[in-house]
């Protein structure tokens, strides 16, 4: 144990006040609330319902208790944003009742009950918004499975495509749109492509084997020799109509431009949709 | 966690205990609660209470009840308690006594009307209709069953038709709920809650930022399958014992005669079983057999 030695003792000085008469004593503070200045923009003020204008907290007829829970069926409509958003919107009413609740239990309120309806019914809420999230990530994970009936669709869509007459033509290119998104999440907009990855790759060289394959049966004379060689040869068929991405191809192999190795494709794709999306930003201002 | 929550740990649940217990402690509670107000009926666990669509009735409509002091009654149902599974009529009362300091205001007497609790299994579901002269009559059913689903707006919910079991053509329409549902302070309106927001468009496109994964599935479940590691696995199997030269050469003989397997004769082996044969029928001096075989060597077999 820890001591004052004895000489420090003996040689501390004592506390004296020459005259008692020439202190003055203020008013002493009351301990009240009145005392403390809050912000009411303070975000504690959050735990309580209505801001810093709500009282210590609600009797339990001001409680809602006709409202319900949202149903499964109801929340497999929503987004992901709002279900993350109600989410917190369940949190923060949670807090609020955990906040009363707590206060009630401290000044020995027994009768809760409707603050726990009121509680189980938000919990179910939450527990709901997990149950279709994760139902929404095994059918997405599952549907990663689905490997050789994805490849026998695109071999048939491949096959309708080059048989189609220039009728059909016009109405497979929008089917064609539409399937780049179902499958290889190629936005029809090239720039709101958020993510370069391995589905954008397949994508890009399907699209470019589709229509390069119907250019050149359509105009043997075209001097174009199939197959494209890499995803430099590749990328001009999605995004620019056939006969100038012939063009542009034509010139790549007169320039004799080497095929892009493997690992720096990725690179490759980001660079050119930033500057994709650069030149549209450009042209907007 | 909340506050239910923990609350929830240390209260007494009647549920968890074995059936044979609830009684007891059921008497218990009862010693010193008036003879008038106690719990005969049990109380069931969360687990058991029924909903509208399982009981096949619910307040306001009309039951038959079947057993007990009122059988043969018909009345309509005024509340029905999942707690213990039992019925509060609109006609069915009992005198209940109640002490002088818990007496509401205007009360002048002991006695009080309050209504009798009636067990699910003593009640069958009756309707009313009316028959071609005008006149009223009951029907009751002994069982109900659902069929399709229908929105009902009084309940602003979707909600089976119910029929009667064995005469299905005999609909009994849910009664009129006792109270309108209304929006409360923390309802979202109605179109807000059936707009849609969201539909699955791609298959590479994960349905939210995979961060949230690990959020939503416990990543340390023991109930997970998981990949050992080499060291794990290793632990877990007992290692290949060191085989002496006797077994080498025995195992790699064995494996070698395994492999040679020949599917065709050689010709060697041919001429070698047409020898024995030609030598054992030469040999044979029986006459008679002779000519058995010399007989059956000119029979061609004709399939």
């Amino acid at each position: 144990m820890r001591r004052f030695s004895t000489t420090t003792i003996a040689q501390a000085r004592k506390l004296r006040f020459e005259s008692l008469k020439d202190i003055k004593l203020r008013a002493p503070i009351l301990p009240t609330h009145k005392n403390f200045d809050v912000s009411p923009d303070h975000p504690l003020w959050q735990f309580f319902p209505n801001g810093n204008e709500s009282l210590a907290y609600r009797p339990a007829s001001e409680l809602d208790a006709t409202s319900r829970s949202w149903t499964m069926s109801e929340l497999r409509h929503k987004s992901f944003d709002d279900l993350h958003k109600l989410w917190y919107v369940n949190l923060k009413e949670r807090n609020i009742l955990a906040k009363e609740m707590w206060l009630l239990k401290s000044i020995e309120q027994v009768n809760m009950g409707q603050y726990d309806e009121l509680d189980a019914k938000l919990v179910l809420n939450q527990k709901r918004i997990k149950q279709v999230l994760l139902e929404r990530q095994t059918s997405y994970e599952r549907v990663k499975t689905l490997d050789t009936e994805v490849k026998e669709y695109l071999e048939d869509f491949e096959q309708q495509y080059l048989n189609a007459n220039e009728q059909e033509l016009l109405e497979m290119n929008d089917k064609l749109v539409r399937l780049q998104y179902a499958i290889f999440g190629i936005q029809p907009t090239l720039s709101d492509i958020q993510e370069v990855n391995e589905d954008l790759v397949n994508g890009i060289g399907y699209v470019g084997r589709l229509k390069s394959q119907r250019y050149v049966t359509e105009n043997p004379d075209c001097g174009l020799e199939l197959p494209l060689k890499g995803i430099v040869e590749e990328l001009p068929f999605l995004f620019k109509q056939p006969s100038e991405a012939v063009e542009e191809v034509l010139a790549l192999r007169e320039q004799q431009t080497p095929m892009l190795p493997k690992p720096e494709i990725f690179e490759y794709l980001t660079n050119v949709l930033e500057d994709l999306k650069a030149s549209e930003i450009e042209q907007d201002q | 966690m909340s506050i239910n929550h923990i609350k929830r740990r240390y209260q007494k649940d009647l549920t968890k205990l074995p059936k044979i217990f609830r009684n007891r402690v059921v008497k218990q509670n009862n010693m010193f609660t008036l003879p008038t107000f106690e719990n005969k009926l049990p109380i069931l666990p969360k687990e058991e209470y029924k909903t509208m669509t399982q009981t096949g009735y619910t307040e306001g409509d009309l039951v038959y009840i079947t057993k007990g002091e009122h059988k043969g009654t018909i009345s309509t149902i005024f509340r029905y308690s999942k707690e213990y599974d039992g019925l509060f009529l609109s006609d069915i009362i009992e005198k209940k006594i109640i002490p002088k300091d818990q007496w509401f205001d205007q009360q002048d007497s002991f006695l009080v009307d309050y209504p009798k609790l009636i067990p699910a299994d003593s009640v069958k579901l009756a309707a009313k209709d009316k028959n071609d002269k005008g006149e009223d009559y009951y029907i009751v059913a002994e069982e109900v069953v659902f069929k399709g689903k229908y929105y009902d707006d009084r309940y602003k919910k979707w909600l089976p038709r119910r029929f009667v079991k064995h005469h299905e053509h005999i609909e009994v329409p849910w009664p009129n709920p006792p109270t309108e549902p209304k929006a409360g302070e923390l309802s979202t309106e109605g179109e807000t809650v059936f707009e849609k927001t969201w539909e699955f468009q791609s298959l590479s496109v994960p349905p939210f930022p995979s961060t949230i994964v690990n959020e939503l599935r416990n990543p340390y479940s023991k109930h997970k399958a998981r990949v050992l590691t080499e060291l794990q696995a290793r632990r877990l199997n007992k290692p290949t014992m060191p085989l002496s030269k006797e077994q080498q050469i025995y195992l790699a003989k064995k494996q070698q005669s395994e492999t040679e397997q020949p599917t065709e004769l050689t010709e060697e082996v041919q001429d070698f079983i047409g020898e024995r044969i030609a030598n054992h029928l030469n040999s044979i001096t029986n006459p008679h057999l002779k000519a058995h075989l010399d007989a059956l060597s000119k029979n061609t077999i004709n399939h």
